[in-house]
């Protein structure tokens, strides 16, 4: 299958590339870095002798029209589409300077939507096709931290749960998934025990390719937290540090 | 950016740093803010080389891909933080093979070059060194440069096997080896002590793809052992793309107190010779041969958090009679209970830093602690009477001095790295220890 991957050079983006690429589907990996795109491409055509394609997109400043033009003019058709790109801010914990409060609801919410908006007709009427989206577990419950992006995260999630509702009956496959911490140069703790390495999660997105239509939390340790913090009444919330 | 405590592989040098492990190229675009940094691999060297106080240490884990490959040339273009365990899976399958490769599949590309290490048969295949065609380099005030034994030859010099001081290694062309086979028979002749050794290991030299032996300085002070010569075969089991491994983890669970002690590792020992000596010649994968650690994950963290030392030095071959009868008496004077003991055939001629040299190299791993410790310092005055050489990457306690003796052109590689580098961005605890 054509699979486009929006974020692909690094984390779990480059992670789902790689698990495709071992799969046999032909790639169009989409990033802003022409340079990175380079170095991931020619590593998947070496070690799994993929079809690869390259895309040097920047998600802040992003043309839709262009944009979809680009990806037409590398693959005649889309079977799968994964938007994988997002960014945080380490001072996204109270008032931003507001070109940064832009670009974070820029990466994390307008140019994910823009794209999916641009593709959904084209996905919906192949025979088969894959939507997916990247949420977080920031985005289960408004606090103090994160502030813009889990609100675009959360914003995300209910556009991709519009989606499904409204390409059900298609071909396409619209599925979302909230992440939990995952190492890559987002996340700025340590390693531990809920810390996922991106392999491991890109591996059970690309399984999940066969699977059910719907919205999931991974890794699977995350499901009951998410689940607390969401029933948790607000009295007791506004108390924790999380 | 996290502050964290490193430790090195054995818990025998620490430091205070930053670990920053960047993903994307566009990193090495613009100078970082000041202070002074490291690259980081796989960060499993038994010293202090990828951290240091106050140090920002980037982990280049993450460049980790394979660049371009040439399988009439052989050939293989990879970033640093390529690991040998990749590189192998992929290699394989094209029939190829890295020449030199060390124990631990988990080290990798980058460090191999700033360690300039050795695998199994040094006395053939040279160390890793000799098969690198050309590497990039980065250092901030230079932005990225391509060096080869023709391109800048001097700082070419200067970072293979120079511990990361002149910079951040991003990728490199190694030259490769036809792969003969996936298995390997290996032969195990016993030995009554260290001379009788190194006298088999000459006459088994020539045909051999792996020679080295193992020694028992536990139950006593000869080194009872064998001799290991080993032959790679066509037939092997199939060699999977991606192998998987226990990974050395500094921060994983080591019991507080040292399991290692006189008698569990004379018992241990004991029990491997008796296994070892009743095989005589076996069949091996050529994963595990090449990388015997991985059958032995937990082996390293029964020393426990006090950890373990190891010494390594290269005897010239003349003086290899009286350094180990002397070896002998300082090791029956100091009663220190001895884990590995391995020797090697070493050849090629020594420049800078880098541990090389014509002769028998001999490696010891002992508890940490302080009768270790004056051990170690009373074989430093044997290595350096009887012209002996020891490896900086070895060896977590090693002193200033004895290095000052033992490497003739330390000071000119020290001067060399001050040319290149007046502001000396690049540190580690190594590099402060060794005055470097």
């Amino acid at each position: 299958m054509n699979m486009a991957i929006v974020g692909a050079s690094a984390g779990l983006g480059r992670a789902i590339a790689e698990e495709l690429a071992q799969r046999g589907h032909r790639l169009l990996l989409v990033a802003r870095d022409a340079r990175d795109l380079e170095a991931v491409g020619r590593d998947l055509r070496l070690r799994y002798g993929a079809t690869i394609a390259t895309l040097a997109a920047d998600l802040r400043d992003l043309d839709i029209e262009r944009f979809r033009a680009a990806v037409f003019k590398n693959m005649e058709t889309v079977d799968g589409l994964f938007l994988v790109a997002g960014a945080g801010d380490d001072d996204d914990r109270g008032p931003l300077p507001a070109a940064r409060a832009a670009a974070l609801m820029q990466l994390n919410f307008n140019a994910p939507i823009a794209i999916a908006n641009a593709f959904c007709d084209h996905l919906a009427a192949r025979p088969k096709a894959h939507l997916v989206g990247i949420g977080s577990v920031a985005s289960v419950r408004g606090r103090g931290r994160n502030m813009i992006y889990g609100a675009s995260k959360r914003g995300l999630e209910f556009y991709f749960e519009a989606l499904r509702h409204r390409l059900q009956g298609t071909g396409c496959k619209v599925q979302f998934y909230r992440l939990g911490f995952m190492a890559t140069t987002m996340f700025k703790g340590r390693p531990g025990i809920l810390v996922a390495g991106p392999e491991q999660v890109a591996r059970r997105i690309v399984r999940g390719l066969d699977g059910r239509a719907g919205d999931f939390t991974l890794p699977a340790l995350w499901k009951p937290i998410a689940l607390l913090l969401r029933l948790l009444p607000y009295s007791i919330f506004r108390r924790l540090d999380v | 950016m996290a502050d964290r405590t490193f430790y090195s592989f054995g818990f025998g040098e620490t430091a205070k740093g930053s670990l920053e492990e960047p993903d994307r190229l566009r990193f090495f675009d613009a100078a970082p803010p000041n202070g002074p940094l490291m690259a980081g691999g796989a960060r499993a060297s038994l010293v202090g080389a990828a951290f240091g106080h106050g140090v920002r240490t980037l982990g280049m884990g993450r460049f980790n891909r394979v660049l371009a490959f040439d399988a009439n040339a052989g050939t293989v273009t990879v970033e640093a933080g390529t690991t040998l365990a990749a590189l192998f899976g992929f290699l394989a399958r094209n029939g190829w093979m890295v020449a030199v490769q060390p124990g631990y599949p988990g080290v990798t590309v980058g460090g191999c070059i700033a360690g300039d290490v050795h695998g199994k048969n040094q006395f053939e295949e040279g160390c890793f060194g000799d098969w690198v065609e050309e590497l990039e380099l980065w250092h901030p005030q230079r932005g990225r440069v391509v060096l080869s034994p023709a391109r800048e030859p001097d700082l070419f010099a200067l970072t293979v096997g120079g511990f990361g001081l002149t910079g951040v290694i991003l990728s490199a062309r190694l030259r490769l080896t036809k792969m003969k086979g996936r298995g390997v028979v290996l032969t195990a002749l016993p030995i009554g002590d260290l001379l009788e050794a190194a006298t088999v290991m000459k006459e088994r030299r020539a045909g051999a793809d792996f020679l080295y032996s193992w020694h028992d300085l536990a139950s006593d002070a000869r080194g009872r052992g064998f001799v290991f010569s080993g032959r790679i075969t066509a037939d092997g089991p199939e060699i999977p793309a991606r192998a998987s491994f226990h990974r050395f983890d500094q921060e994983r669970f080591a019991p507080p107190v040292s399991l290692m002690n006189r008698w569990s590792l004379a018992a241990m020992n004991r029990l491997y010779r008796a296994c070892a000596g009743k095989a005589g010649e076996r069949h091996v994968s050529l994963w595990k041969a090449l990388f015997p650690f991985v059958a032995i994950p937990g082996y390293f963290y029964l020393y426990g958090r006090r950890g373990f030392l190891e010494h390594q030095i290269v005897v010239p071959e003349p003086s290899f009679g009286a350094y180990a009868a002397r070896l002998g008496a300082l090791i029956r004077e100091h009663r220190v209970p001895f884990g590995l003991a391995a020797m090697k055939l070493f050849r090629g001629p020594q420049r800078l830093l880098r541990f090389r040299g014509d002769g028998i190299s001999l490696a010891i791993e002992a508890p940490n602690g302080p009768a270790t410790r004056d051990l170690f310092r009373a074989i430093d005055t044997l290595d350096a009477e009887l012209g002996c050489r020891a490896n900086i990457l070895k060896d977590a306690r090693l002193p200033a001095d004895a290095v000052a003796r033992q490497y003739p052109e330390r000071d000119e590689f020290r001067a060399r790295l001050q040319a290149h580098d007046p502001a000396r961005i690049f540190r580690s605890a190594l590099a402060e220890r060794l005055g470097l």
